[in-house]
């Protein structure tokens, strides 16, 4: 499935964001490119401060002032998103593009009932749908995200769900529409694991019914594992490394991307001592020189201190590391 | 695994914990004339026992509302059981005197999840870690500045930044200040309360690789609670699986991964994210977690259990020792039904 086929539903190039600031221009995703087919599961993973999430938002047209689009382009099924009027923004959301959130709370109105919402959502993009035909939409997407008596928790508020099942609403609400693209920004984190596994479950199926192209942004390699065909990880700002699952998985050719998964407790001997990345993030005011990981770095030399590496093909995926790694030793 | 030999430092018995809200004079009035209903009760802990000798890392894990952290809280003294004992060393918590209590109080330290809500903000670092051992005699105000050194070169800061606050710190920064504060009162049982749950994976191992450290430098014994089953696989040396205020399965962490006996663990280990280059297809297990206010009756697990038989319904599983000298409660396991 990941042979290129036809036209991808997303395809960002390029795409640069910044924060104006009393102290200048942060930039928190510096020029990244990638894309996703339809039906496709690409895991967008990285550490706080990756700027995994405010890729999410640009991609949607999400970013509020101070933040804005430096440049680059985001393209949804062909449309350019960046650059179109707030109106434009309105009409693709939900219809082209769709998002989750964490916690699905903030996005729900917690003073409307559930149908309202709903066939709210619904009418917004058709507004020719008679309410009963709607009504009967919703009843068929909640039974899809494997919500128990629909009809009946239609009537009910956002605040009667429990914590999964506000997901699964939110979920739904997303998919109302058929989007191209669903953008799911760690929708399982606040979940318990068996919880989690339920909401994998429906979603997987759903964007494979579907072709919705699903980009799964998280911090837990191990989530995306199991539901992503390709996985992009992201360092300060920057897209490291993107290939197959398996060839990530088992065969890392980035120090960062190597670094990280040895440092999976479940990776290691039990009891033996992890495998550590020493040092923490860069913060965005005190970016290192050349390439943001080398003061991490065990293979840094002075080109890594002096530019920012390109990414580059490596081993049947794409690298931006002046000297990645041979053949791994991360198993 | 099980060398009975030496004498436990915490010995729970039957420990139960109830929460409900006071009822007003109204209720109680009502209550005594028409048998109006009191407020609900939540059994948060139910029924638990078990021991942890010296040196030992013992894991607690389940999903929200199994009551890991009001156990863990009674284990440090925070929280006082409602029913049964907590024995420190022997003695019964309930019963100490005065000085004794605030020897087990200094003894049992925890570290908590969020350092950003359990450091106080307004403190430089030489205090929040300094305060304490003065307080409690046990350096003298003069040493405070050399102690506090000592304590932060331990865990891996730079002494250099004791006189600044706790926001000047990144998150990992501040769960080490936050192990260093419960260090420094010379604690012998570290509780710690999903310590490592907000960092991130390459500073999660970092923090996991210093309560190793320490593990072996100072003696410490741990109760580890925690909802990610992978860390809590790779420090511990025994597991109690906890479901709805009772404890389903403990065993050594070895054996509990390797041949789970109870339903819930299985099903729980099954749902666990490996990391595994293979797309699978996420199940779940069916069902919701049952409010604790109104849980199932019998073996809580029987409505979302998979070979639950009508038995289960009425009669509530003890924890009984199966061969290997590990505990389940279910009484199936080994019945020749296939778990």
């Amino acid at each position: 499935m990941t042979a290129h086929p036809a036209a991808p539903a997303l395809e960002v190039t390029n795409l640069a964001v910044s924060f104006g600031t009393r102290r200048g221009d942060l930039a928190a995703v510096r020029g990244i490119s990638f894309q996703v087919a339809p039906g496709e599961v690409l895991g967008l993973v990285g550490e706080s401060g990756s700027g995994k999430s405010i890729t999410g938002l640009a991609t949607m047209g999400l970013i509020d002032p101070p933040g804005r689009i430096v440049s680059g382009s985001v393209k949804v099924n062909g449309h350019e998103m960046v650059g179109r009027s707030e109106a434009d923004l309105r009409r693709m959301r939900g219809r082209e593009i769709s998002i989750i959130f964490q916690d699905p709370s903030t996005t729900l109105n917690p003073v409307l009932r559930v149908d309202t919402q709903m066939i709210e959502a619904l009418r917004a993009h058709d507004p020719a749908l008679s309410h009963k035909a709607a009504r009967d939409r919703c009843v068929t997407a909640l039974a899809a995200v494997g919500i128990p008596s629909p009809e009946e928790r239609l009537l009910g508020y956002p605040h009667q769900f429990s914590g999964g099942m506000r997901q699964r609403l939110a979920i739904a609400i997303a998919l109302l529409n058929r989007p191209a693209v669903l953008i799911a920004d760690e929708p399982t984190t606040a979940l318990d694991v068996t919880i989690q596994s339920q909401v994998l479950g429906e979603v997987q199926q759903l964007a494979a019914e579907t072709g919705t192209a699903l980009v799964w942004i998280t911090h837990d390699l191990s989530v995306v594992a199991g539901l992503a065909d390709r996985i992009a990880v992201m360092y300060a700002g920057r897209i490291v490394e993107t290939g197959t699952v398996a060839d990530i998985l088992t065969d890392a050719r980035h120090p960062y991307t190597a670094g990280l998964i040895a440092s999976v407790p479940s990776r290691n001997h039990r009891g033996a001592r992890l495998a550590q990345i020493p040092g923490a993030t860069p913060s965005l005011v005190a970016m290192p020189t050349g390439c943001p990981f080398h003061p991490r770095c065990d293979h840094a030399d002075a080109t890594c201190r002096a530019e920012v590496p390109a990414p580059r093909p490596v081993a049947g995926r794409a690298v931006a590391c002046h000297h990645p790694l041979t053949a791994t030793a991360t198993a | 695994m099980t060398e009975p030999a030496a004498t436990p430092i915490l010995q729970l018995d039957g420990v139960g914990r109830i929460f409900a809200r006071k009822p007003d004079i109204a209720a109680r009035i009502a209550h005594k004339l028409v048998g109006s209903p009191l407020p609900p009760r939540v059994r948060a802990v139910d029924d638990v026992s078990f021991a942890v000798r010296p040196g030992e890392v013992l894991g607690l894990v389940g999903e929200s509302g199994c009551g890991k952290s009001t156990l863990a809280r009674m284990i440090s003294g925070i929280l006082s059981p409602s029913s049964g004992t907590i024995r420190f060393q022997g003695e019964d918590m309930a019963g100490m005197s005065a000085s004794q209590r605030r020897q087990a109080g200094l003894d049992l330290q925890m570290v908590f999840q969020d350092p950003m809500a359990s450091l106080n903000p307004r403190l430089r670092v030489v205090d929040i870690i300094g305060e304490a051992p003065v307080a409690h005699g046990l350096i003298k105000a003069s040493e405070q500045d050399g102690y506090v050194c000592e304590m932060m070169e331990r865990v891996g800061l730079d002494p250099s930044t004791r006189y600044l606050y706790a926001h000047q710190f990144s998150g990992g920064q501040r769960a080490r200040i936050g192990i260093a504060r419960a260090l420094a009162v010379k604690p012998r049982v570290l509780i710690c309360d999903e310590s490592t749950a907000a960092l991130d994976v390459s500073i999660q191992s970092q923090i996991l690789n210093l309560f190793m450290d320490l593990r072996e430098q100072m003696g410490l014994t741990y109760i580890f609670v925690s909802h990610d089953l992978g860390v809590v696989q790779h420090i511990s040396d025994r597991i109690a699986v906890m479901y709805l205020g009772r404890v389903v399965e403990l065993a050594g962490a070895e054996e509990l991964f390797a041949d789970p006996q109870h339903p819930y663990t299985r099903a729980l280990l099954a749902e666990v994210p490996r990391l595994e280059p293979k797309k699978r297809r996420f199940e779940g297990i069916k069902g919701e977690m049952p409010s604790p206010l109104n849980p199932p009756s019998g073996c809580h697990f029987h409505p979302r259990c998979a070979i639950a038989v009508p038995a289960c319904a009425t009669r509530r599983p003890a924890l009984r020792e199966l061969p290997g000298g590990r505990l389940a409660a279910c009484d199936l396991i080994g019945e020749g039904v296939a778990v």
